[in-house]
């Protein structure tokens, strides 16, 4: 039985790129140990120092020490103290206790950025001490060392034991182990982010339509305006007198709209949107473009909150958007007649009220907000209101959405 | 003889105050174009003179023209006769009116007091002179 003490005292060398099939990717270094020194023997109440000497070229930036102890199932780090080339620290005295059996660790070093950089040993594969009882020591090989009072070396101080690290720095997610993932802190954590999201909604576009002068001949051979008389339903195509009306409220087109999302920061994620009007399409004046009911739309958007895109229930949001959309906007305007003109159209009268259908588009930006309603799993129900300025044939549109979610 | 040309409903006060809102809100103030008047020549015109019998008789001017210097006009007359201006107002926005003359030719002088209560564009029945 081979016996080292006071443990294992490891100086290692660093190897240039020497892969381990079984080894993940975590880089071009790999800390390579003769495999003699992977297991090692020592007594009860002792600690494990533990040393790395590391090429400066490496740009380590700090060294953990993961290990466990025989009996647990949890891996705790530790943090090992640079002293210019070399890099050392302790699995605690306190830790490795009385508890005989195996203690298992593995060591990673971090660049500045977090990144894995190298490593010695993995969770797989990790070197092993074998704690035994004093009694296998003879009396020479027996440390007479023993736990100090913790009161008198607090963990953290120089000289004495290393503080134990709850967040394991990263660049990305396979810096992580054990199932956790690169958080936008750069620290490894156990979180179930939903970073992709396909939506399903419907919208009721609504808008703003500017009615004055609305009617005219111009107005509907080049601006997108068509006027239908209430009374009877004919195209009207009257001399009306130039007078201020106020904004039509005007419905306009329900589309169905199907979305993906992505994440892309801390709090906001890209988006396509493309949906579909099953209702709401207008008349075409005679040589017109026919409505086209497709709508193509990018979207970027702002999630409120501390880490949004974890676990929670209500998610709220403001968006901007920006593409391509035909609005058949239907509204209401009143006109008087030119009666000096000698009434170009039979049947108008002084007065009386147009049905007016307005074709904006084809492009549009858009600004909105909303909201996510967790309901199941990755199900949830959203809501979202937007505001867009249309142009070349403008108008303003206001859109309510609602549908679902689905994260993952 | 005078004639009062009071069918101007523009409804300022309600329609003036949305007007200015949507000015306001769309930062573009547009001003109002010339807003003419029919006059007792123009055809379309709707006149309300008080009958012979009494009560107010409305007719639609289908054409105008001078005769030595007299002004003569060729309107169809139609069978209500309202009690007063107002009423004839009200009977003049109506389209189904029963007529009492399709044609029938009028001397300004024999109209006596009358008013001018609406404007409609004439059909192609009354260019042709045919209601």
């Amino acid at each position: 039985m081979r016996r080292w003490r006071p443990a294992l005292a490891a100086a290692l060398a660093c190897l240039p790129a020497v892969g381990r099939a079984a080894e993940p990717d975590l880089g071009p270094s790999v800390l390579d140990v003769p495999v003699k020194e992977h297991e090692a023997e020592q007594g009860i109440l002792t600690p494990i120092p533990v040393s790395v000497d590391l090429p400066p070229e490496l740009g380590a930036a700090r060294v953990l020490l993961h290990y466990r102890i025989f009996g647990s199932d949890r891996w705790v780090s530790l943090e090992l103290t640079q002293r210019g080339d070399n890099w050392s620290g302790a699995i605690p005295c306190l830790e490795v206790s009385t508890i005989t059996g195996d203690v298992l660790y593995y060591v990673r070093v971090h660049d500045a950025e977090g990144a894995v950089v190298a490593y010695s040993g993995t969770r797989g594969a990790p070197y092993r001490v074998r704690i035994v009882h004093d009694t296998a020591f003879t009396e020479q090989t027996l440390s007479r060392q023993r736990c100090p009072d913790p009161s008198d070396c607090p963990a953290g101080l120089p000289g004495c034991p290393s503080e134990v690290v709850e967040a394991i720095p990263c660049k990305n997610d396979r810096d992580c182990e054990d199932g956790m993932t690169c958080g936008w802190d750069h620290t490894c954590e156990r979180a179930e982010r939903q970073r992709t999201r396909l939506t399903l909604e419907l919208g009721q576009e609504l808008g703003l339509v500017e009615t004055t002068g609305a009617c005219s001949l111009v107005s509907q051979e080049s601006r997108g305006y068509l006027c239908y008389r209430e009374r009877d339903g004919a195209l009207y195509y009257g001399v009306p007198t130039y007078t201020n009306e106020p904004l039509g409220a005007a419905l306009g087109p329900t589309r169905v709209i199907a979305g993906l999302d992505h994440v892309v920061g801390p709090d906001a994620t890209l988006g396509l949107r493309v949906g579909f009007a099953v209702r709401g399409a207008g008349p075409t004046a005679p040589g017109g473009v026919d409505f086209f009911p497709l709508l193509v739309e990018g979207r970027f958007t702002h999630w409120f909150g501390a880490d949004p895109f974890a676990p929670r229930r209500l998610r709220a949001f403001t968006v901007l958007s920006g593409g391509y959309a035909m609005f058949d906007l239907r509204t209401r305007t009143h006109v008087r007649e030119d009666p000096s003109l000698g009434g170009r159209q039979p049947g108008n009268e002084l007065e009386q009220d147009l049905e007016v259908w307005k074709r904006a588009g084809d492009a549009y930006l858009g600004l909105g907000g909303g909201v996510s309603w967790s309901v199941a799993g990755p199900l949830a129900l959203r809501g979202e209101v937007d505001a867009a300025v249309v142009f070349p044939f403008g108008a303003v549109v206001l859109t309510p959405r609602a549908g679902v979610e689905v994260g993952f | 003889m005078k004639a009062r040309h009071d069918i101007r409903k523009t409804t300022a006060s309600a329609l003036g105050i949305a007007t200015l809102v949507a000015a306001a809100a769309t930062a573009c103030a547009a001003d109002e174009g010339a807003q003419p008047d029919p006059e007792v020549t123009t055809p379309g015109v709707i006149l309300g003179a008080e009958a012979p019998e009494g009560g107010i008789r409305l007719m639609k001017v289908l054409q105008a023209f001078r005769i030595e210097g007299n002004l003569t006009l060729i309107v169809t007359t139609y069978r209500p006769l309202a009690a007063d201006f107002a009423e004839a107002r009200r009977l003049a926005r109506r389209r189904d009116l029963p007529v009492l003359e399709p044609s029938f030719l009028v001397g300004e002088s024999a109209l006596g007091d009358y008013e001018i209560l609406w404007w409609r564009s004439l059909t192609p029945e009354e260019q042709d002179g045919s209601p």
